[in-house]
């Protein structure tokens, strides 16, 4: 019989009120075995007693959008860097993309992949593809990758044009109750731009895309899910109009849920010119741009009325030969999955988030779609995965960990720290 | 100075008085050069300092777009003050095999030029290549950025004509994809000038004047402006702009034409105000003027990267 550990803290996260609280939860093996509130109860003497003072315990995060690069790109990503940036973000389940080299379209791709992940401390669940190499034309075959433990289907980095191969994927995620993940970009509008259209784009003499080239594909999409009464979710959303958009499909009583990526929750389009040279711009360049502080605004409200319920961070590595480029020739996309939990946090703190929010996004509506809610819930017989942190302590992010280091956020001086990752009830990272 | 370490990528940011002392020695050249005997003196005293064996300012011409007047005066100035060439076309480059642009011009930049003359479809290029030479970079445009030379050789056009002015100047036409605009833009706010975009109902233009703080105006009041610079639609650059040409009619009896070239009669111009060849046309002076600014501009290049790298 495994030794009990016993984890006191004056903050300690309660699922059940959605508030911290003073407490003590206890951990039997790989798992849950106890939380209680209030007046701690004495110490069973055989207990393994861990007192983190006012340092706060949480639950940990579920990133539902990671590129993995595995399995030919090595330059920008490994399953090692992975996993080492995922523990320090906080995350402990990440979902990764299929828009690998080669994709994963086909079983033996995903057992391949799976085989890889196997040997991460953190858990990587793949998407495999809507189509066969992402092509938008030929579907893979559903029936048998929706059997593998797989997160669902997503086509991410490409929208599904062909509406008859959506209104199957929309079917065949229903049926199997996995997810469907769309990238919603209508790439005739988008027409290859570099940055949202807006002044700075003007300024820069870039091209840039409008709020409907995502809108636009969002709202046919979510008519389409309502039609057949599929649930359907929604990549890294970008603009004001597509959240009016979920707001009218949810009313209506779609189970849509949607993502938000750290960029787009602290950056606006402005910010560009703020603080990039124009030698350093490559580093906003990201899909779908980042917006007017109008959108922010409407996808922190989104997230606060609960439209958007899935924090993401759409972590895209890219070594510094494909990034520090001109704007117009960079690749798209920004790492973030090393700081996800600081970056989320001062989010947090920024728009006033509530905790039970905060968490909904971070860990339990990401938990729910991926039918993983009983195993990962943070309470009595879940996984013991937790996070200690500090949310107030300020620092300097530091970006060493992913292999890559195209961010925006490079200097940024923000609240909110990892402490300690644990993991199946083991110390998996110390930040100290 | 107009010429940075980092050559010249951009016009923001030049001061006023910078400008002037530019202008003014722009000047005295077309005026020395200007007067035949002198302009042989000039060219004499050119071949001189051009012995190939002290000689020692290379420039790489690498223009990745078609051109032919900026191309050319940059060349022939060059020739006049003594530097010698590397000429770069799209076609001969290892690109067409693969290579990358950062390879291409560290690569270039191993072969000893002291200086690059770059124009490139993709904005900000020239900015990449000073860094990947460690080189002074002229931009000759790139993308629908800037066109840094094209904007000193017009502010200067205006200067010539009135030092002491200060201008109310309209842009009519293509203006949301033109570098030249963007260029021109800092300089004539840095000389104070009033600068005004025709309102085309395009949404483009209402963004453009938004992202640079500019009034539209109607067609009737472009009468009321010193001068009018039209601009051409840039095909190239998936240009699908509609609007009549500037005729004419549209113009009052004392207010200036400028174009920045090449004209395409009856789209951006109308065949009547092309035949205009009265005094208000400034057009050919622009084209005249592009060879003083870019040569006094090379001549002061050559004296920087002389120094700098041959140690003289």
């Amino acid at each position: 019989m495994p030794q009990a550990m016993r984890f006191f803290s004056k903050n300690l996260w309660n699922e059940q009120k959605k508030t911290f609280e003073p407490g003590m939860l206890e951990i039997l093996g790989k798992r849950f075995s106890n939380f209680s509130f209030g007046m701690p109860k004495g110490a069973s003497a055989r207990a393994k007693i861990l007192d983190f003072g006012n340092l706060f315990i949480g639950p940990t995060g579920i990133d539902l959008h990671i590129h993995s690069r595995s399995f030919d790109e090595v330059h920008k990503e490994t399953f090692e860097h992975l996993d080492s940036a995922a523990l320090k973000g906080g995350v402990s389940t990440a979902v990764c993309m299929a828009n690998t080299f080669p994709r994963l379209d086909s079983v033996k791709r995903i057992g391949e992949f799976l085989k890889r992940a196997a040997r991460c401390r953190v858990s990587f669940i793949p998407f495999a593809a809507v189509t066969k190499n992402l092509e938008g034309r030929e579907p893979t075959d559903w029936k048998t990758l929706l059997e593998l433990p797989i997160a669902g289907l997503s086509d991410d980095g490409k929208p599904i044009w062909n509406v008859e191969i959506l209104k199957g994927a929309l079917l065949a995620g229903k049926k199997s109750r996995k997810i469907l993940s769309l990238h919603e970009e209508d790439l005739e509008i988008s027409n290859r731009s570099v940055l949202h259209l807006s002044e700075t784009s003007m300024r820069l003499g870039v091209r840039g895309s409008p709020s409907e080239a995502e809108s636009s594909l969002v709202k046919r999409d979510l008519e389409l899910a309502l039609k057949l009464k599929a649930p359907v979710h929604l990549a890294h959303i970008s603009s004001a109009l597509s959240v009016s958009s979920i707001r009218t499909a949810r009313r209506k009583g779609l189970d849509v849920s949607a993502e938000l990526t750290p960029h787009h929750a602290l950056l606006t389009v402005d910010d560009a010119e703020k603080f990039f040279p124009p030698d350093r711009l490559g580093a906003f360049k990201v899909c779908p741009p980042i917006r007017e502080a109008q959108d922010r605004t409407a996808l922190t409200r989104a997230v606060l009325e609960g439209f958007i319920d899935c924090f993401a961070t759409d972590h895209a590595p890219h070594s510094e030969f494909e990034k520090d480029l001109p704007i117009e020739l960079a690749a798209h996309g920004m790492t973030g999955l090393e700081n996800f939990f600081p970056l989320m946090n001062e989010f947090r703190i920024r728009a006033k988030i509530p905790w039970s929010t905060f968490y909904h996004c971070f860990h339990r509506r990401p938990s729910q779609l991926l039918q993983h809610e009983k195993e990962l819930g943070f309470r009595e017989g879940g996984r013991a995965n937790l996070l200690i942190f500090d949310p107030d302590s300020k620092r300097k992010l530091q970006w060493s960990a992913s292999k890559s280091s195209n961010t925006p956020f490079e200097d940024w001086i923000i609240r909110g720290r990892v402490i300690e990752h644990w993991g199946n009830g083991a110390k998996l990272y110390d930040g100290r | 100075m107009i010429l940075g370490k980092v050559g010249l990528l951009s016009t923001k940011g030049i001061s006023k008085a910078e400008l002037l002392s530019f202008f003014r020695s722009v000047q005295n050249f077309k005026r020395r050069f200007q007067s035949s005997s002198s302009r042989e003196k000039t060219r004499e005293k050119s071949r001189k300092e051009s012995k190939p064996n002290d000689l020692s300012c290379v420039g790489i011409l690498a223009f990745f777009e078609p051109s032919t007047r900026t191309r050319v005066s940059f060349e022939s100035a060059g020739l006049d003050v003594g530097i010698r060439w590397i000429h770069l076309n799209s076609t001969d480059s290892s690109l067409e095999k693969g290579e990358s642009w950062k390879d291409t011009f560290q690569t270039l930049g191993f072969y000893n030029p002291n200086f690059f003359v770059v124009r490139h479809p993709v904005a900000f290029l020239p900015h990449f290549v000073t860094r990947w030479t460690n080189l002074p970079v002229i931009n000759a445009g790139d993308g629908q950025n800037e066109h840094p030379t094209q904007a000193l050789l017009d502010a200067y056009t205006l200067w010539e004509k009135n030092p002491s002015k200060r201008w109310t100047i309209c842009f009519y036409g293509d203006v949301a994809r033109s570098r030249v605009a963007r260029s021109n833009i800092h300089l004539f706010r840095a000389l104070g000038h009033k600068i005004f975009l025709f309102d085309d109902s395009n949404p483009s233009t209402k963004l453009f004047a938004k992202a640079f703080k500019l009034s539209l105006i109607g067609r009737k009041k472009l009468r009321e402006m010193d001068a009018v610079m039209a601009l051409r639609v840039q095909k190239e650059r998936e240009g699908e702009y509609e609007n009549s040409p500037l005729s004419t009619s549209d113009l009052g009896a004392k207010t200036l034409l400028l174009h920045p070239g090449p004209v395409i009669l009856g789209q951006d111009i109308s065949f009547d105000l092309a035949a205009d060849e009265s005094e208000r046309n400034l057009i050919q002076t622009q084209v005249k003027n592009g060879f003083y600014v870019r040569r006094c501009l090379l001549e002061s290049m050559m004296a920087t990267t002389f120094r700098k790298t041959r140690g003289r």
